[in-house]
């Protein structure tokens, strides 16, 4: 009994492999078995099967503890033609060691498709065509591979490697396509071995040498319903739009442990997967020919783990069904998280360089690239607590998407946690050796995000943009860091967390990316609104297109946090962003971002110093801006060389003029932007005006009325190019961000506060073990230069023909105003900073 | 009258957004101020070292001895008056060792530091300023932009600097809405 059992059991965990290893999730490299395998691969003595298919099956369903996910419409055909059949050949052998091997390859290109995925508590009932869903997906593909599997007293081995070619992914709502279009996938596995553990009761699946390759040709958007699965329009005829090309590459080794039971109800799933990345390479390129022509950002070298731990999978009721019934959106797959850890590091981040430069730089990494660094991320989801509220990782996928975007779509009612208790969650940026750690990130998200594919209009009361829609609503979010530690990078992360915790500060360039939420020491809100990434950039044909309306209330940012939690905080916020036409696309020089109009306002109730909830105010600002034609310039490489405090194109005729050389190296990161400030259009509510207000009915409380007190106004600042009559010019700023070596000076003798001894005037020199002293500058080595603290270093140079404001105003409480200046003009200015910081001793 | 509005409002726009309030302190009350965090700046500001981005008839090269090659500061404080220049503003700063800082301030200052009993910004200042030809002139003007028809301009008094400057003690902003 207990065999029959076993043997039962093996089946379904060899049917699961095949199933696991035909999903495998995919980029791979081809890998040839050896003469051997292939030999047993005859037909001499084995079956061929010729084999056409067009089958279309209403629906399939999973059900668990009473409530069902849905395939509906689902279909294995032809893909140039719906109605004609798959062709596919098998050949199946047996062996002379008993393997069984199974030879595939396509006779046509294929399509599976499934119309729509629903959740259902009976299964079989005709769905309307109004009842919401997750949307439909489809794969067209055309398969070469080979599987092998051979079975020993303990488990089965399996080798499997495959290409996938002629491929196309896509996902669709409402009649509206995102698409991979043309890839081709390679993967292998040799030696995979999949088992049911008596002892754990789970199904085991490892594999320890997979590699897989992925190569995407375009990435297209169609809004076309008649249009299935098509790279040109069923209509016109033309090329639909393409976000770019995709490649990625990565060997690593993969566990993954299945057992019965889910976190609630007697049924459901539990997954467990441990992930170590040898390799992964990955880049986006635009208007590439894979070669010469068109440029890619890359992410190359990386290496890392992942491993996530109770990964359960459930059909359940919304949470809010019970405690609040307006945030119900029925029944959803329910993904729970004990924990999951990724450690991840890229050893180089490149802009704007061929594939070519690319490949030739994977195969002799001394090869020169556009590289701004490396980077990596250390992420720790578990249970936890932000800011002493209790926060967990668990996300409903619910169907229906917005609301007004019809009734396919998908909604992902979110928690997620991250903690970092003993620093397991940072990030680090490595400049040329120097290494700038964003300590102790600790993160949370409570809300729902919808998705969906969307075309161009208004329906209901929202208006929608072309391509990939991610809605929000009533997201609540916070991340925070305790602060930066710089270092010498060792390759290892876990050195840098015994370095000095240097107060975070806003960082130039980097806080305010992501549409003015990201890069900030901290950072927590309630965040509405939506971002629509589409096809077509403002440079060639492919690129990236992005409209947004993002509304962020009841915020609090720090743009300054000390490591005891002070700071100079934004409390109060309510933020608005809307961009229209922002084009992303990368050129020669690096990530160029164009935005053709954009507009918003930063209201902030109470500007705070100290503690951001009861630190003293400085009272109310507002920042409203609106701009067109700006464009913002992100490239590898930072400041080079430079002479602070003197002037020479060389070191030794910097030094002769009193000034002090440093050489930042080749890596950094250079921010590039052009900033026009247009007229107001106050119909529209866009305008450049600056308001700090003080005094108001309630200041200094929680409940402090805005309007009430008395105001300062820089009312429409613009600029133009000297004449009054053109804008071509702008505001150009160019940042040169470093990491780099910090000259520090003791401000007074006697001991620092850390008790290290110097006299006024003496320069700070690290020593080995991460401790310091103090040196007469005077008696300073090459090799204490090569010493000195580590700083974040910032060079600035801004130039503007003119920045006009027209007026500045003076608002009574009553509502009355005075004009106390009728225009202020600032000509003809270029400055340039050059600002280090670093670690107060 | 008219005046000290413009100068305050100068002042508050140079301060952008903070509203301060500047007190000498001793060491003794320094010993009430608690906290170690902040950060330590150094670096430099320079101005229009080569000219700005302008060329026109007023503005131009810096080897050109005809032109203006400096930045320019205009404030108009009557409706259709004239304008508050300052003009040709040029040259660089150099410092080592600006810090800033939170610091809570909860004794001291006559008693009042007990009844502020709230956190400030510390600004402390760097000990040595160096200045390479920092200059600028204070004038008027009869046009908004002087290359306006009808430009005329009084130059009032010019100031150039060169050399160290030495500033000593701390800046503290006192958050007082």
């Amino acid at each position: 009994m207990v065999s029959k059992l076993i043997k039962v059991m093996r089946l379904t965990a060899l049917v699961a492999c095949f199933i696991i290893a035909l999903a495998m999730p995919a980029w791979a490299e081809m890998q040839a078995l050896d003469d051997e395998s292939l030999s047993g691969v005859s037909g001499q003595s084995g079956i061929t099967l010729d084999v056409e298919f067009n089958t279309e099956v209403a629906e399939v369903a999973y059900f668990e503890d009473g409530q069902g996910i849905a395939l509906q419409g689902v279909r294995l055909s032809s893909a140039l033609d719906p109605e004609e059949y798959i062709e596919m050949r098998l050949a199946l052998d047996i062996l002379d060691d008993g393997t069984l091997a199974i030879a595939y390859k396509s006779g046509n290109q294929g399509r599976f498709s499934i119309e729509d995925i629903r959740f259902v508590d009976t299964p079989g009932v005709t769905p309307l065509t109004s009842d919401v869903s997750l949307g439909g997906l489809f794969l067209d593909f055309e398969l070469d591979g080979l599987t092998e599997i051979n079975g020993n007293a303990t488990e089965y081995v399996i080798d499997t490697v495959f290409t996938l070619s002629n491929g196309r992914f896509g996902y669709r709502t409402n009649g509206n396509e995102l698409f991979l279009d043309d890839f081709t996938l390679d993967y292998s596995a040799p030696g995979a071995t999949l088992d049911f553990n008596l002892a754990t009761g789970q199904i085991e699946y490892t594999s320890a040498n997979q590699e897989t390759e992925l190569s995407v040709e375009a990435i297209r958007l169609s809004t076309n319903p008649a249009n299935r699965g098509r790279s040109t329009d069923i209509d016109s005829g033309s090329t639909l739009s393409s976000y770019g090309s995709f490649w990625s590459k990565m060997a690593s080794d993969l566990s993954i442990q299945l057992s019965a039971g889910g976190q609630e109800g007697v049924e459901g799933l539990t997954v467990d997967v441990q992930s170590t990345i040898e390799r992964l390479d990955l880049a986006y390129g635009d208007d590439t020919d894979w070669a010469s022509s068109g440029y890619w950002l890359g992410a190359l070298g990386g290496a890392g783990s992942v491993s996530i731990d109770g990964l359960t999978i459930d059909i359940l009721a919304d949470p809010d069904s019970a405690g609040d019934p307006s945030k119900d959106n029925g029944v959803g797959l329910a993904l729970g998280l004990d924990q999951a850890q990724v450690n991840l590091r890229f050893q180089d981040v490149v802009l704007g360089e061929t594939k070519a430069n690319i490949d030739a730089y994977l195969i002799n990494s001394a090869l020169p690239v556009s590289s701004i660094g490396s980077v990596e991320a250390n992420l720790l989801l578990a249970d936890g607590l932000y800011n002493g509220v209790a926060r967990t990782n668990q996300v409903y996928l619910q169907a229906g998407g917005n609301a007004d975007a019809g009734p396919q779509g998908l909604r992902l009612d979110t928690q997620l946690s991250l903690v970092s208790t003993n620093n397991e969650s940072n990030f680090v940026y490595v400049d040329d050796g120097n290494a700038l750690m964003l300590s102790r990130l600790e993160a949370y998200a409570d809300g729902d995000i919808t998705i969906d594919i969307t075309a161009a209009g208004v329906q209901g009361s929202t208006e929608f943009f072309d391509g990939l829609r991610l809605g929000f609503e009533d997201l609540d979010f916070g991340y925070q860091v305790e602060g930066y530690r710089l270092g010498q990078d060792t390759g290892d992360s876990d050195a840098l967390k015994t370095k000095q915790l240097q107060a975070a500060t806003a960082i130039p360039g980097v806080s305010g990316g992501l549409f003015g939420l990201a890069g900030f020491p901290s950072l927590e809100g309630r965040l509405n609104g939506q971002i629509t990434l589409g096809p077509g950039g403002n440079v060639g044909d492919e690129g990236i297109a992005i409209n947004a309306d993002i509304s962020l209330t009841d915020g609090v940012m720090a743009k300054y946090l000390d490591a005891d939690g002070n700071g100079v905080w934004l409390s109060g916020l309510n933020y608005d962003r809307h961009l229209r036409d922002m084009f992303l696309d990368l050129t020669n020089d690096g990530l160029l971002i164009y935005e053709t109009e954009s507009w918003g306002r930063m209201d902030v109730t109470d500007l705070r110093i100290g503690n951001k909830v009861s630190g003293a105010s400085f009272g109310r600002v507002v920042l409203e801006t609106y701009e067109q034609g700006s464009e913002t310039l992100i490239v590898a490489g930072g400041a080079g060389e430079v002479c602070i405090g003197g002037r020479g194109v060389d070191a030794t005729a910097c030094q002769a003029d009193g000034g002090r050389w440093d050489d930042r190296g080749g890596q950094g990161v250079s921010f590039i932007s052009t900033r026009f400030f247009k007229q107001s259009v106050e119909a529209e509510n866009k305008r450049n005006r600056f308001t700090w207000e003080t005094g108001r009915i309630g200041e200094g409380t929680a409940s402090v009325q805005n309007g009430t007190g008395l105001s300062l106004v820089f009312d429409n600042f613009t600029t133009n190019d000297g004449d009054g009559l053109n804008d071509t010019f702008g505001i150009q700023t160019e940042r040169n961000l470093d990491v780099a070596n910090a000259y520090v000076v003791k401000k007074a003798a006697g001991a620092d506060s850390n008790g290290v001894v110097g006299n006024k005037g003496d320069v700070k020199v690290m020593n080995g073990d991460g401790s310091y002293r103090y040196v007469d500058p005077a008696a300073l080595t090459s090799q204490d230069l090569n010493s000195l603290p580590l700083g974040i270093a910032v060079r600035t140079r801004t130039q503007f023909k003119e920045f006009d404001i027209d007026s500045v105003q003076l608002g009574h409480s009553s509502g009355q105003s005075d004009t106390l200046i009728y225009g202020l003009k600032f000509q003809n200015f270029d400055v340039t900073s050059d600002i280090t910081t670093t670690v107060l001793d | 009258m008219m005046r000290s509005l413009v100068a305050l409002v100068f002042l508050a726009f140079i301060s952008f957004v903070v509203r301060a309030e500047l007190a000498s302190i001793d060491d003794s009350e320094l010993a009430d101020v608690t906290g170690q965090s902040g950060v330590y700046l150094s670096g430099e500001v320079s101005i229009n070292e080569n000219g700005g981005p302008l060329a026109n008839g007023y503005f131009g090269d810096c080897a050109d001895a005809t032109k203006v090659c400096g930045a320019r500061i205009s404030v108009q404080t009557e409706q259709n008056g004239g304008w508050f220049v300052l003009d040709n503003i040029r040259g660089s700063i150099a410092f080592e060792g600006l810090t800033f800082q939170i610091r809570e301030i909860n004794s001291g200052f006559g008693g009042d530091g007990a009844l502020f009993n709230a956190q400030v910004v510390e600004i402390g200042l760097p000990g040595t300023l160096r200045f390479d030809d920092f200059e600028y002139t204070l004038a008027t003007s009869s046009t908004e932009r002087p290359d306006d028809p009808g430009f005329q301009q009084v130059e009032i008094m010019g100031v150039e600097m060169s050399g160290d400057v030495t500033l000593e003690g701390n800046l503290l902003i006192f958050p007082t809405p």
